[in-house]
């Protein structure tokens, strides 16, 4: 019963590896509920006001990709059903503009989105929270150039909003994976305002999160893969986050279950 | 003059951030503007100085051949080709573009892939029911994992939602928010000493007076 203490991290690693290339040639198709915080975020961005402008943060890299990607893609797709005008783009984290960028390209051609005009990047501008409140007085002053380094001023989505204030923009969409993150969003441009804050989490930062789902600060969240897999039921577009769930399934089974026999060995050694 | 000048500065930038935040004529002059444009300027030379910093490690590492030396050289080549490409290029230039998206993509999902089969391994390892606290997080850390993947749905019902969302919403941020409001008390603290001079470790003293 010892040995069941000393399993080998190699084979537990191997067997990691066999349970996910398993689940995902032969998924098991397991229900995935919707829970009413995917709901609550579901709404918070479907009752904006018609013809809202809504700024669409990416600020992660592609290590969260896996979990934020998905919650992106959908995030997009419900925007965009809903005819919100969309500014994109973040501080500091360069790599998750570049993503973004390869999501709502096409997108932006299916729903006939012009750029400029109905979507604009601003790529990813250095300075964290401090940009931020730069952005809050000017924006075409703060970002200058947008992702395809034109002056950003010259375009009539950029005149339109000539700074990050609840008179211009009606929610900031969080992709969240660290600092700077929602909470800098949060300090900066929400808080005290009409703006409505959303934010898509890695399940890592969930807890620390909910504190602020909780107290009304983040008008709605997307609580990791699982979260993601709720939310694209409800945008009506089953993507990725969808499919992973059966490999989360199966991985979390196996680490319970590793788990459980660790202890079996751990109490059996001790009597 | 060495540690009063950068101590002065300190003081005058905070009070200059707490008149422009909580008083009504400090939002009006909006002196915030300029410290912004200061800091980003700030921001870039600090960037420049951790470049020169870097360099000259590194070339210290390679005249006395210690280990690993082959790795600075790698990491000097690859800091200055791409900083010779960037300024050819600029931000956008398509090599200069390709690089980074098509080489630190990869490498940075890589390495969060790997998290994965690390945190498979220890919490194997380090889940023992040890002590009564140990058996506590234990099972609050089955009932939230199991709960929040759809496995969990399939084995418990509606149970497995009702107790995740309870861990989660309840014991989770009751904790969190008392960790958070210590930090928030904690950062208030540190920030008046800094303006007070009496924190100077970020000058180079000796920390605390």
């Amino acid at each position: 019963m010892e040995r069941l203490m000393k399993i080998d991290r190699r084979l537990l690693y191997l067997i990691s590896v066999a349970l996910v290339a398993v689940t995902i040639f032969m998924p098991l198709g397991l229900p995935v509920k919707v829970s009413p915080l995917a709901v609550q975020t579901y709404d918070a961005i479907q009752n904006l006001p018609d013809n809202s402008v809504v700024l669409i943060a990416p600020m992660y890299d592609p290590g969260a990709a896996g979990e934020l990607n998905p919650m992106l893609k959908a995030m997009l797709y419900q925007c965009m059903e809903r005819g919100y005008k969309i500014i994109l783009g973040n501080t500091n984290w360069t790599l998750g503009v570049a993503i973004a960028h390869d999501m709502i390209t096409p997108i932006a051609a299916e729903f006939n989105y012009v750029y400029g005009t109905d979507y604009i990047e601003f790529g990813s501008k250095p300075g964290g929270s401090v940009w931020m409140q730069s952005a809050q007085t000017d924006l075409a002053g703060a970002a200058i150039v947008d992702f395809n380094n034109d002056p950003i001023g010259q375009f009539p989505l950029i005149q339109a909003v000539p700074r990050l204030t609840q008179e211009y923009i009606a929610a900031v969409l969080v992709l969240d994976c660290g600092t700077p993150g929602a909470v800098e969003w949060l300090q900066i441009i929400t808080q005290g305002t009409s703006i409505k804050l959303i934010v898509g989490e890695i399940q890592m930062s969930v807890p620390d999160s909910m504190t602020y789902v909780q107290s009304g600060q983040y008008n709605g969240m997307i609580a990791g893969s699982r979260g993601g897999a709720e939310y694209e039921q409800l945008v009506g577009r089953p993507g990725a986050a969808l499919k992973s769930q059966d490999t989360m399934s199966v991985i979390a089974l196996m680490v319970a279950l590793f788990i459980v026999l660790g202890n079996i060995g751990y109490v059996t050694r001790k009597r | 003059m060495r540690k009063e000048g950068p101590m002065i500065l300190t003081v005058i930038s905070s009070l200059v951030v707490v008149f422009s935040t909580y008083f009504f004529l400090g939002q009006k002059w909006n002196l915030m503007e300029p410290l912004n444009n200061w800091f980003q300027i700030s921001y870039a030379i600090a960037l420049a100085l951790g470049f020169v910093n870097l360099t000259v490690i590194h070339v210290k590492y390679i005249q006395r051949k210690r280990e690993g030396w082959f790795y600075s050289i790698v990491l000097l080549l690859c800091m200055y080709a791409y900083l010779v490409l960037g300024m050819i290029q600029t931000q956008n230039g398509l090599q200069f573009d390709w690089i980074y998206v098509n080489a630190m993509s990869p490498l940075s999902a890589t390495m969060f892939s790997l998290v994965a089969f690390f945190i498979t391994s220890a919490a194997y390892r380090a889940f023992r029911i040890r002590t009564k606290e140990a058996t506590i997080l234990l099972v609050c850390a089955l009932f939230v994992m199991l709960g929040r993947a759809p496995i969990g749905d399939a084995i418990w019902g509606n149970w497995s939602a009702f107790v995740s969302k309870w861990v989660m919403g309840t014991l989770n941020v009751a904790g969190m928010r008392g960790i958070n409001l210590g930090i928030a008390v904690g950062g208030f603290a540190t920030a008046l000493r800094i303006m007070l001079g009496l924190e100077r470790a970020h000058i180079g003293g000796s920390g605390t007076q």
